[in-house]
């Protein structure tokens, strides 16, 4: 990780009718290293990441990626521009192929590449997550983890500025957690910038470097997992007010 | 995804080279009854080239065919015929652009509405301009073409048709609109414009159906709206392509060669009960071959490739 700032935040507000779902939110990402969004269910998170994907607009406020406003343009401009996603509910291409549905992220990138340079890329990324076995069966057979890896190893091979990862852990029993925990932080060792929506705590712990913690669309902490975790502010927004006795 | 063999275009030549002689060996039933099914084969499988990846049910199909007869129709008198099938293509192309420029953004039944409420808007058009300003209703296509060059032109058309589609199906674009077709949010957020790319394929297919079309006008010698915009077409392509199957270039193809024998067979023995065994016919499609023939076959080949792979795998551990 380096000091150097490659994502920016700044001011970000959507609202969906009355309803503001992100507000004047801001924070800014490192480098190399691993932002987590936290906060409780409903409290913006995926509306953030949707809105640093380019799937939404903001209402006002700006997004800027490595020197570049990413905020208000279209979703596969941003994905040229360098951030890639995984989505909270598994989206692949059923009918095709595990390779073929990495080559979706080589095909189309900021560096496009097709054929059997493609399929040898792929075949890399599929390595990086531990697929390369399966790389000619048909997606729609893989196991939910293995899903989740495919997800992954497509995100990975747009080669990304930024990497969103929206609930990526989410639904492993415990083994395929610990074995998660370990894709990600080697993928983290290869040098990728990460923001990662989160539950579960241990991963919060042992991955990122930084918290952004959201509660009703607004940020209402920042920090090491650490801080934030034990910040009473952080521990009333997700169990609700201490009791008095 | 890269598979590069040159079988599908060696095939595709021999095959044209043999059918161009049919001509000649057939009568002239014959020659009519050819005419027919490679017309059908033509706008089937160009209907299949979009909406086979996209998923779009398009019933607009007429609305380019009669687009591109008109288009003989009305130059015919002043124009070369290379350069009306140029016009035609152009004619086709530029309809799609507008429909698809208003389409494209609507998903399934909306789509298909549209497109079906678009082949009546300009079948009732036709007839209005023809009835209040040319004051007649139809049109004579007095044209020296004869039914073999309309037979080898129209082959000629499937053969182009068919190796074009293969170089698509293979290329960086064809995969483009699979990954479109499959989930079109993760298109999106993979660097595709699905808008772009779909037009694009839109107006391809269209041109296809438009110059299709234009060979056909000079066998009617008479055409009017009703005859050229007769909205029939758009669903027999519909029915022949999920008949044989839309996820392969070669399934629409097959199911125009059956349908149109059903549809003569039909035709000839029950004129009066044709559309319904038409409508039945679909039943049949939807409920028993959800992929068409083409998706079928491939399902039993698939169960007898796995039964394999399994018992190899049951190898493999014991040893």
């Amino acid at each position: 990780m380096s000091n150097e700032i490659i994502m920016k935040v700044s001011g970000v507000t959507r609202a969906f009718g009355g309803l503001v779902a992100v507000s004047d939110v801001s924070f800014s990402l490192k480098r190399g290293s691993i932002l987590g969004l936290i906060g409780p269910n409903g409290s913006g998170k995926t509306t953030m990441m949707n809105l640093i994907s380019g799937a939404l607009k903001p209402d006002s406020g700006t997004i800027n990626l490595d020197g570049t406003v990413i905020s208000g343009r279209v979703a596969n401009e941003v994905a040229r521009l360098g951030v890639a996603r995984t989505f909270q509910l598994v989206r692949l291409i059923d009918e095709m192929t595990v390779l073929e549905n990495v080559v979706v992220g080589l095909a189309f990138g900021p560096d496009p590449v097709w054929g059997a340079e493609a399929e040898r890329r792929g075949r890399h990324f599929l390595g990086l997550v531990g697929l390369e076995r399966l790389a000619n069966l048909e997606a729609s057979k893989l196991t939910y983890i293995d899903q989740k890896r495919l997800e992954l190893a497509r995100a990975l091979a747009l080669r990304p500025k930024v990497l969103l990862l929206d609930e990526w852990l989410a639904g492993l029993n415990a083994t395929e957690l610990k074995e998660g925990i370990s894709i990600i932080s080697s993928i983290r060792d290869l040098g990728t910038t990460i923001i990662m929506v989160e539950h579960v705590m241990s991963a919060i712990h042992s991955l990122c470097d930084q918290c952004v913690v959201m509660n009703a669309g607004r940020k209402i902490a920042e920090g090491t997992p650490a801080t934030v975790l034990t910040d009473p502010v952080v521990v009333e927004a997700y169990l609700g007010e201490p009791v008095h006795a | 995804m890269t598979k590069q063999s040159a079988f599908p275009y060696v095939a595709v030549i021999v095959a044209t080279a043999l059918l161009a002689l049919l001509p000649y060996v057939i009568g002239s039933f014959g020659l009519s009854f050819a005419i027919a099914t490679l017309n059908f084969a033509v706008v089937a499988t160009a209907w299949g080239m979009f909406c086979g990846p996209t998923r779009y049910i398009s019933l607009a199909s007429v609305v380019f065919f009669g687009a591109g007869s008109y288009t003989v129709a009305v130059l015919g008198d002043y124009v070369s015929w290379p350069l009306l099938l140029l016009i035609a293509a152009f004619v086709g192309a530029a309809i799609a652009l507008i429909v698809g420029l208003a389409t494209l953004r609507l998903e399934g039944i909306y789509f298909v509405i549209f497109t079906f409420g678009l082949s009546e808007m300009i079948r009732q058009l036709a007839t209005w301009y023809e009835f209040n300003i040319t004051e007649s209703v139809g049109r004579y296509v007095f044209l020296d073409i004869t039914q073999e060059q309309i037979y080898w032109q129209l082959l000629v058309l499937l053969a182009l048709l068919l190796i074009g589609g293969t170089v698509l199906a293979r290329s960086r674009l064809g995969f483009a609109l699979r990954v479109i077709g499959g989930d079109e949010m993760v298109a999106r957020h993979f660097g595709l414009n699905p808008t772009i790319a779909k037009l694009c394929l839109f107006m391809l297919s269209s041109m296809v159906i438009a110059v299709a079309g234009a060979i056909m006008a000079p066998r009617w010698t008479y055409i009017d709206p009703a005859i050229a915009f007769n909205p029939t077409l758009s669903f027999q392509v519909v029915i022949m392509a999920l008949l044989g199957g839309m996820h392969r270039i070669y399934g629409p193809l097959l199911g125009a060669l059956l349908m149109s024998a059903l549809f003569e067979a039909l035709g000839s023995q029950f004129p009066h009960a044709f559309a319904l065994l038409l409508g039945l016919v679909f039943i049949v499609i939807v409920y028993l071959l959800p992929n068409g023939i083409v998706g079928r076959v491939e399902q039993a080949l698939a169960r007898v490739r796995n039964g394999r792979a399994d018992a190899s795998a049951l190898v493999e551990q014991r040893s």
